[in-house]
């Protein structure tokens, strides 16, 4: 695939960019748009990548035209619309990014999703993340790069049933995460009040209405039970003062009538039933009042219950919910290590890519080899998944990313079979000695002998043969023509 | 007519910004309660907010008390003190007019009710002192404020006589009710330490007397007997018999039986045939036991030996406690007649 001619309008200027097979962005000196340029190239192919600043990218329309195989592709841009047509055959309209993979899809010639959202991290190399990018991470914008995406794409291995697996297991760990967090919360609350404050004082007062009329039945039992022995004693007096029995006075022979009146304690003991039974009845009439007093308040506790504040209503749920702490931390336990099970899965689908992942490492290999930097790799190991690189100084992660990512392009090219443009931002402007550079080119030259290759730099003492040079003096609109009339 | 600072009282109790009016009425009701223990011998009925004054005591074989009641939220002298001083009097001088009397008081909580300073030490706390006994110059605040009422008001004062005239002191204040009410508690368990009866019963029966006749009261006149007092004495000093019996039982099991025999205990205890039987067999006993003098010993003795004679009327469905049941009721019961003996002899009935 190579990039044939970029037209640009902005504030009613446009300008076309013509690239050949090699190319080189020029300027005397740095922040007058080649980065701009080159980013302006991703985004015309229909790429999410913002613009800066000074130049808007969703304020212009582009119009790129490029080849892959013997088509020729025409990608119109304004904004998210994307217009393609296909060897001046209108194709179809996209809109971006909701349709972009489909439109990538054409322009790369796979469907694809995990090769599709890796194509661009392998062959762009953006001034500031790129050179730093090795195997995942950042391209530009929120452009991602993964090695293992790649691979799995490349390999065309399809793991999206392990991925809506731990998909599932993330969703389920978030919820008991926060059911943890929450009962931590709990815990906090009972220990700052000892969850006094927060039991709800309208079941306090509940609990309490039930001992008064658990008090007031107990009451009311005595009460009865004293009223059924005065009622059985003055019975059982009146049952003797109808036999009308009469004794003598051994004496005095006085003639006495059993009655309640000369009977002896049958008084003394109504008396002392009666004032038993108004105690009672003040205990009664006491407890009566308590009850009420409770009952309004119950009802005053109802009001403003509607008034309580939501984090207090909140509180009160939390402190009556019921969990097993240990159980929760137990079933997190397990989730993540379920899900650590399906990374496994996912990462052995990945490796078990053999081939392709052999081939890649040897062509890594091989650049290293000529960039001189092997003694930072350990061949045997799988250190094209390696996470390891910030041990590595500036100098060996650049040799690294580049001799990673000409391998990424080979491989790719072998399936998508088409060639890859490469586009360099500021190569020389790294740590690299000049050898070093030199070597860059010299593998650039021969390995991708007919790749497109667009480098920006602002040197220009190394150049690939018949390169064309698009300087760029002070702005990328310079020179710029003036729209008369729009379509 | 009885003077007229407490007008309206239980109409007003119900009227929240009454607080006053109804501390003048709990006074009244306080005072009441103590005087009938101070004359607890030899009064027959005691009258609140009666035909004649704030209280009456009336007597068999004298004439009555007529007090006059005067109270303050704060005990401090204020620039009323005088006056009510002054309402005082004219409303004992008309009791005077209507009725023979033994005395007549002027009673209230204030520490100086006179509002003078000659007589501060005089009543800062319970006092009574008669206007004989008081400093001359006192006599002549007392005579000029006599002279007063009867001038301003052309009363006829013929039968006031100051030599049976005496200013009474209760201090009565403060929030905290125990120390508001202490000086008429300790009134009530002087009387029951003297009859060695448990004094803790004082507060519940102060509590009791001012609840059946003041505060739940329909009228405010207001008839207190000699009984009304006595029989609450001997009730809840037997509500809180501690049940010694039920040591040999294991702590939870006793409270068991206290909870489940409670009511069972109370209504054999007051089951008429059976206080007769065991008054009966108990008088037996003692007569053939002449010999032993301590009652305590005697009873303890009569229950051991007897407590089998009383199952059949007592009739305890659970055997396991049945015996100590029975005892329980059986002891009860002489208790209760020795209190009653005790206070009818104490009081006077």
């Amino acid at each position: 695939m190579k990039f044939l001619k970029l037209y640009v309008e902005f504030e009613g200027y446009s300008k076309t960019f013509e690239f050949n097979l090699k190319n080189l962005i020029f300027s005397q000196s740095n922040s007058v748009g080649k980065s701009t340029l080159l980013r302006l190239l991703s985004y015309s192919l229909g790429y999410s990548v913002p613009g800066t600043k000074k130049f808007k990218f969703y304020e212009c329309y582009t119009k790129l035209l490029i080849k892959r195989k013997n088509s020729l592709i025409e990608i119109e841009r304004v904004n998210e619309i994307v217009y393609l047509t296909i060897d001046n055959k209108y194709h179809n309209q996209f809109v971006i990014p909701q349709q972009e993979y489909e439109l990538l899809s054409i322009i790369w010639g796979t469907e694809n999703i995990n090769t599709l959202k890796n194509i661009l991290g392998a062959i762009y190399f953006d001034q500031e993340k790129g050179w730093t990018l090795l195997n995942r991470g950042k391209v530009i914008g929120n452009i991602k790069f993964n090695i293992d995406e790649l691979i799995r794409g490349l390999a065309s291995k399809d793991v999206s049933e392990l991925f809506a697996e731990k998909n599932v297991i993330d969703i389920e760990l978030k919820k008991y995460q926060h059911l943890k967090k929450i009962l931590e919360y709990k815990e906090q609350l009972n220990e700052a009040k000892n969850g006094f404050l927060f039991v709800n004082h309208t079941e306090k007062l509940y609990t309490s209405l039930n001992q008064k009329e658990l008090e007031k039945n107990g009451i009311e039992r005595e009460i009865k039970s004293i009223m059924e022995a005065l009622r059985n004693n003055e019975a059982f007096l009146n049952y003797i003062e109808n036999m009308r029995i009469t004794v003598k006075d051994p004496e005095t022979l006085r003639i006495i009538p059993v009655s309640k009146a000369t009977v002896e304690y049958f008084d003394e003991n109504q008396e002392y039933l009666e004032t038993q039974l108004k105690i009672e009845k003040i205990k009664m009439a006491d407890v009566k009042e308590e009850i009420e007093l409770l009952r309004l308040q119950i009802e005053e506790q109802g009001a403003q219950l509607n008034l309580q504040s939501e984090i207090e209503r909140f509180n009160e749920k939390v402190i009556k919910l019921e969990f097993d702490y240990q159980q929760i931390d137990r079933i997190i336990e397990d989730l993540k290590k379920k899900k650590s099970d399906v990374d496994k899965k996912i990462r052995e689908a990945t490796y078990s890519n053999n081939e392709l992942i052999t081939t890649m490492k040897d062509q890594v290999l091989r650049y290293i080899e000529r960039l001189d930097a092997t003694q930072y790799i350990d061949s045997n190991s799988n250190f094209l998944f390696t996470s390891d690189i910030k041990s590595l100084s500036g100098a060996v992660l650049h040799k690294l990313v580049f001799s990673y990512k000409m391998a990424y392009v080979k491989a790719i090219e072998e399936v998508l079979n088409i060639k890859l443009p490469i586009i360099l931002d500021s190569p020389s402007g790294r740590e690299l000695d000049p050898i070093n550079i030199e070597e860059t080119f010299r593998i650039l030259e021969e390995d991708f002998k007919d790749n497109q290759i667009i480098i920006a730099s602002i040197f220009k003492n190394n150049l690939l043969d018949s390169t064309k040079i698009i300087q760029i003096k002070n702005n990328l609109m310079e020179d710029a023509e003036l729209i008369i009339a729009k379509k | 007519m009885s003077e007229a600072l407490n007008v309206s009282l239980i109409e007003s109790t119900y009227n929240s910004n009454a607080s006053a009016s109804i501390f003048g009425w709990e006074f009244q009701t306080n005072a009441a309660i103590f005087l009938a223990f101070e004359h607890i011998k030899n009064f027959t009925e005691i009258k609140v907010e009666g035909q004649i004054d704030d209280i009456e005591i009336y007597f068999k074989e004298l004439e009555p008390i007529f007090i006059q009641v005067k109270s303050q939220e704060s005990p401090e002298p204020s620039t009323n003190t005088l006056k009510h001083f002054k309402n005082g009097i004219r409303t004992l001088i008309n009791a005077s007019e209507k009725s023979l009397y033994s005395e007549l008081i002027y009673l209230s909580n204030i520490n100086n009710p006179l509002s003078h300073k000659s007589v501060a030490m005089y009543f800062s706390t319970l006092s009574k002192y008669s206007y004989n006994e008081l400093p001359s110059v006192v006599k002549a605040l007392i005579d000029k404020q006599i002279q007063s009422v009867i001038d301003s008001e052309s009363l006829k004062a013929t039968k006031f006589q100051t030599d049976k005239f005496s200013i009474v002191t209760i201090p009565y204040f403060g929030n905290h009710l125990p120390t508001r009410y202490r000086f008429i508690t300790e009134k009530i368990n002087n009387f029951l330490s003297k009859l060695d009866m448990h004094i803790y019963i004082g507060e519940d029966l102060l509590c009791y007397l001012q609840k059946q006749f003041f505060t739940n009261a329909t009228t405010k006149y207001v008839k207190l007997k000699k009984e009304d007092i006595i029989w609450p004495i001997v009730v809840l000093g037997t509500l809180k018999l501690s049940e010694a019996r039920l040591d040999e039982f294991d702590d939870g099991y006793a409270e068991e039986i206290k909870r489940k025999y409670h009511e069972y205990i109370n209504k054999q205890s007051h089951k008429f045939g059976l206080i007769s039987k065991v008054m009966a067999e108990f008088y037996e006993y003692r007569k053939n036991e002449g010999h032993i003098k301590n009652r305590k010993v005697l009873l303890e003795k009569f229950i051991e030996n007897k407590w089998l004679e009383f199952t059949d009327e007592i009739n305890c469905d659970n055997k396991d406690i049945e015996e100590c049941l029975v005892k329980i009721i059986i002891e009860l019961i002489i208790i209760d007649r020795f209190k009653i003996e005790k206070l009818k002899e104490a009081t006077n009935l």
